[in-house]
């Protein structure tokens, strides 16, 4: 009885008492700017109670390369190769929000076919993040096989973009007023071999990796986010879905012709690691089944390009827009701001990594155990060169 | 020819033994290290082919080389010693690990004759020494004065003595079974009519899944291995070691999972004994393949095993590796030991009789 | 001198230099590597005595077991040398006589009126095929059983005890329950929700 109330008391001062790094009961330990279990360049500063984390600060800053900076000193057209290296290994959703920004800026329709093609290329673009991301989360807990998996099934969805654009990673395939080239001859065909595949892979990785006795163990209750953290925190895409909301913009405020496809928006019910894996791994059956329907409906012929004014001398009117769409990770948004010359004023862009790399991190990993947190972070899929640009 | 022989009787007696025992263990380690060196190769192109991959296939006819090169490349690094780390015990942790992980193989049977020190209690000097490698470890997570390093030694040294506990239950569960200490006669005692039937792995099979799960555990292993859990603490221990000194750890893990795999191979598949053992018509036509080949096979087989679990399974997180071993195994076993038991003083038909 | 008596003489030094250099080297760490190279010497000794069992026995519950967790906590404690030798002269009269007390003591049991040679024959040889095992087993089960038996069970009271003083729950711990954790099926977790597009 005595004991039993004196651990209590003991374990709430513990608890309250700020954190004394000289008493010699934690020790600090860096994770990053280079290490196996962080997503790129980004360093987490743990403070360990034992095995606990007591204490998390993310650093960010190796990756920044002022990139809305670099934007104010180029014309629309030179923006183009360097929008896309805001976010590695998604390029695309740069290259659309940016188009869609300027487009409206500048009074712009893009034609029908230039937007079936560009929605086939956003959701292929998706479906190789997820391969990639996917990955990440079995190399993090450990299991090394899926990662391989995936990266090669991914590299046949680049060899799609390689024949669909010419380029694998950085594609510069959307451009204002459009996309670049149409489809190549017989392209269908081999894109739907590379869907069955990846649907072949995602029925594989269910059995191997989301029924592994071990994976549930390390991801369920992992890094819970509660619903009443979602709005707080700004945690959006896949994320917030997972803790239950319907949120899409691809359902809520359709966009390219997202209107047009039947495609079911994946909640979870608790956002745990566990959750947030498998929202996506059911998320990019979606996007087979979409990727489907878009090889089924696209129009074949007709313009793939608006008429254009002369790019090299492109004076966009002056005003002030807001564009987002749903990139991978949630609502990705661009603010752009022209004063009418040849050269933009301000912009502005809103990834959703920001906040879930570094506020809700820091939120989830305190009192989780060291061997999490590369598992963590890497759930809620943040890219460190999105974060700083 | 002559000359040899007149020289060699007239060294004395004393130093004839010596060096006859050198030659044996010369005997056994050198084609241990060549078994280690390939082992490796055959984890990269098991798990190469399981991930969709070649695996090495540059260095010489299909990669058989690979090992070589490796060992060659190693072997010329240089050895970086951290500043503030204790040199001394630096450099003897790789040794600790190596040493007891070959020292291990001296009771080993490779047949019903070929053992190099046949003693009674082969069993716990066996356990002996594997629970000695730990040292190494811990050793070499102290010395690096690294905070990775450190942690991986203390995730190492608690799981090791968590799985040995286990683990060392299973066995006495096999040496109630087989009634002695002796490797040798452990495999005798399961020689019958039944071939496979008759080993040790079915009336003990909780023992026998505890003895593997809690091998993989001890060797370090996937699932298991969070001491060196690269998206955790980037390598544990050995994330200051380069060169050769890095190559005694690989050398000693890879030595312990053979050890690990041929014993399990001894304590519960029979050891040499043929499968087919007393079967009608199977058992006298395997009669002639030599008991050696048998081992080699048994043997063979949970190795495979071992690179097929890390192939497919996560890491365990570390807490969760404690309450496995102390919360699950070691009940099992108990339990078990106390069936094997009773089995044992009714004498249960078909083993214990 | 027959080889076996080298190898005796050989362990003998090893065994005392350990052990000296366990109260002299002053890193606890270094102090406990010496203890576990004096644990391995002894047993080389017992080996040399034909006590197979105890000797192995020896190293794999002291140096497997014991001294493991022994160095898992030295090499946590950040153990300040200077405090510790702040009292050294004041306490040395009384540390000299404590020592002397001690080795008084030890000189009088041990000594060779009671443990010298000509006390003790020199253990029999037995043939190869003796186990020591197997004799302290029977000793050990049938007449010494009930000591045995109570020595085993104040072991088990000191464990319960041990964990009873040191467990402390943590209410902002997030322990989870792996049984709970490995239960859970896709439906738990992922809802497919089927809506029309917002037109506009």
């Amino acid at each position: 009885m005595i004991y039993a109330k004196r651990r209590k008391r003991m374990s709430t001062q513990e608890h309250n008492a700020p954190i004394d790094l000289e008493s010699g009961k934690y020790v600090k330990i860096w994770q990053g700017p280079q290490h196996p279990g962080i997503t790129g360049n980004m360093a987490l500063e743990l403070v360990l109670n034992g095995d606990e984390v007591v204490d998390c600060k993310t650093h960010v800053g190796y990756l920044h390369r002022g990139f809305e900076k670099l934007m104010e000193r180029r014309t629309f057209i030179q923006n183009f190769p360097i929008v896309c290296r805001i976010a590695v290994p998604e390029p695309t959703f740069n290259e659309y929000l940016y188009a869609a920004a300027v487009e409206e800026l500048a009074g712009i329709e893009s034609p029908q076919r230039a937007q079936w093609l560009r929605t086939l290329n956003l959701e292929l673009m998706r479906l190789a993040s997820y391969l990639m991301w996917l990955g990440g989360i079995g190399a993090s807990f450990g299991q090394a096989t899926i990662y391989q998996w995936t990266v090669t099934h991914r590299d046949y969805v680049l060899d799609l973009f390689e024949e669909m654009t010419g380029a694998r990673v950085y594609h510069m395939y959307i451009v204002p007023g459009g996309v670049r080239a149409g489809l190549p001859e017989g392209f269908e065909d081999r894109a739907r071999a590379v869907l069955d595949g990846v649907e072949r892979l995602l029925n594989e990785i269910e059995k191997v990796l989301f029924k592994n006795v071990v994976f549930k163990a390390r991801a369920k209750g992992l890094g819970i986010i509660s619903k009443e953290m979602v709005d707080p925190y700004g945690i959006v895409g896949p994320n917030a879905r997972a803790a239950g909301f319907t949120r899409d913009l691809r359902r809520d405020e359709p966009y390219l012709v997202y209107d047009q496809l039947d495609f079911d928006v994946v909640t979870g019910t608790e956002s745990d690691a566990y959750a947030r894996a498998k929202v996506r791994h059911q998320e990019m059956r979606e996007g087979i089944r979409m990727m489907r329907q878009i090889l089924e409906q696209m129009p074949t012929d007709g313009p793939f390009q608006a008429k254009m004014p002369n790019v090299l001398h492109w004076e966009v009117p002056a005003g002030e827009t807001y564009v987002k769409a749903e990139c991978t990770r949630g609502e990705y948004g661009y603010y752009l701001v022209t004063d009418g010359s040849q050269y933009l004023r301000r912009v502005h862009v809103r990834g959703p990594s920001y906040t879930h790399a570094i506020a809700v991190m820091e939120k989830l990993a305190v009192g989780t155990n060291i061997a999490d947190i590369a598992g963590l972070m890497v759930s809620l899929h943040t890219y460190p060169p999105e974060i700083e640009r | 020819m002559e000359f040899f022989i007149g020289l060699w009787e007239a060294l004395p007696d004393g130093l004839q033994t010596v060096i006859w025992i050198l030659l044996k263990i010369i005997a056994i380690i050198l084609p241990l290290m060549i078994c280690v060196a390939y082992y490796t190769y055959a984890e990269r192109k098991v798990i190469g082919y399981m991930q969709v991959r070649v695996g090495p296939n540059r260095v010489g006819p299909k990669g058989w080389l690979q090992p070589i090169a490796d060992a060659v490349k190693l072997m010329f690094k240089e050895i970086i010693i951290p500043s503030n780390a204790n040199k001394a015990l630096f450099l003897i942790a790789p040794a600790i690990t190596l040493g007891p992980a070959l020292a291990a193989w001296a009771v080993f049977p490779f047949d019903e004759e070929l053992v190099l020190a046949d003693i009674n209690a082969g069993l716990l000097y066996i356990l002996a020494l594997t629970s000695v490698g730990v040292y190494g470890v811990i050793i070499a997570g102290w010395a690096s004065n690294s905070k990775y390093a450190f942690l991986g030694a203390m995730r190492s040294a608690a799981q090791i003595v968590a799985y040995e506990i286990a683990m060392g239950f299973a066995l006495v569960g096999v040496l109630v079974a087989a009634g002695s200490l002796n490797l040798g006669d452990i495999v005798r005692a399961q020689s019958g009519n039944g071939g496979l039937f008759s080993w040790f792995w079915l009336p003990l099979l909780p023992l026998f899944g505890v003895y593997v799960i809690s091998g993989v555990a001890e060797t370090n292993r996937a699932p298991f291995d969070v001491a060196e859990g690269e998206s955790e603490i980037v390598a544990g221990f050995h994330i200051d070691y380069s060169g050769m000194a890095f190559a005694a750890f690989f050398l000693a893990e890879y030595a312990n999972m053979i050890l690990i795999a041929a014993l399990s191979a001894i304590m519960f598949m029979g050891g040499w004994l043929s499968p087919f053992q007393g079967w009608p018509i199977l058992g006298p036509l395997f009669d002639w393949v030599p008991g050696f080949v048998w081992l080699v096979l048994k043997t063979g087989l949970f190795a495979f095993l071992f690179l097929w679990l890390r192939a497919t399974f996560p890491r365990y997180r570390y807490d969760q590796i404690m309450r496995l071993g102390w919360k699950v195994f070691i009940p099992i076993t108990i339990v078990w030991i106390a069936v094997v038991g009773l089995a044992v003083v009714y004498q249960l038909p078909w083993w214990f009789d | 001198m027959t080889f076996e008596k080298f190898i005796f003489y050989v362990l003998a030094a090893v065994l005392i230099i350990s052990a000296t250099m366990v109260i002299t080297r002053k890193n606890p760490v270094h102090a406990a590597l010496s203890l576990i190279l004096a644990f391995v010497a002894s047993s080389g000794i017992w080996l040399l005595a034909e006590a197979e069992f105890l000797a192995i026995v020896l190293v794999l519950v002291y140096v497997g077991a014991v001294m493991v967790l022994f160095l898992f906590v030295l090499m946590m404690l950040d153990i300040d040398v200077a405090t510790l030798r702040a009292g050294f002269i004041k306490m040395l009269p009384l540390g000299i006589l404590m020592a002397i007390a001690m080795a008084a003591e030890l000189i009088l049991v041990v000594g060779p009126e009671n443990f010298g040679l000509d006390k003790f024959a020199a253990p029999a040889r037995h043939a190869a095929d003796y186990s020591n095992t197997e004799e302290l087993g029977g000793v050990l089960y049938t007449v010494y059983m009930y000591p045995f038996e109570i020595a085993a069970v104040i072991l088990l009271v000191a464990i319960i005890a041990a964990i009873g003083l040191t467990m402390r729950r943590r209410p902002d711990s997030k322990y989870l329950d792996p049984a709970n954790q490995v239960v859970v099926k896709r439906k738990d977790r992922v809802r497919m929700v089927s809506m029309d597009a917002e037109k506009g």
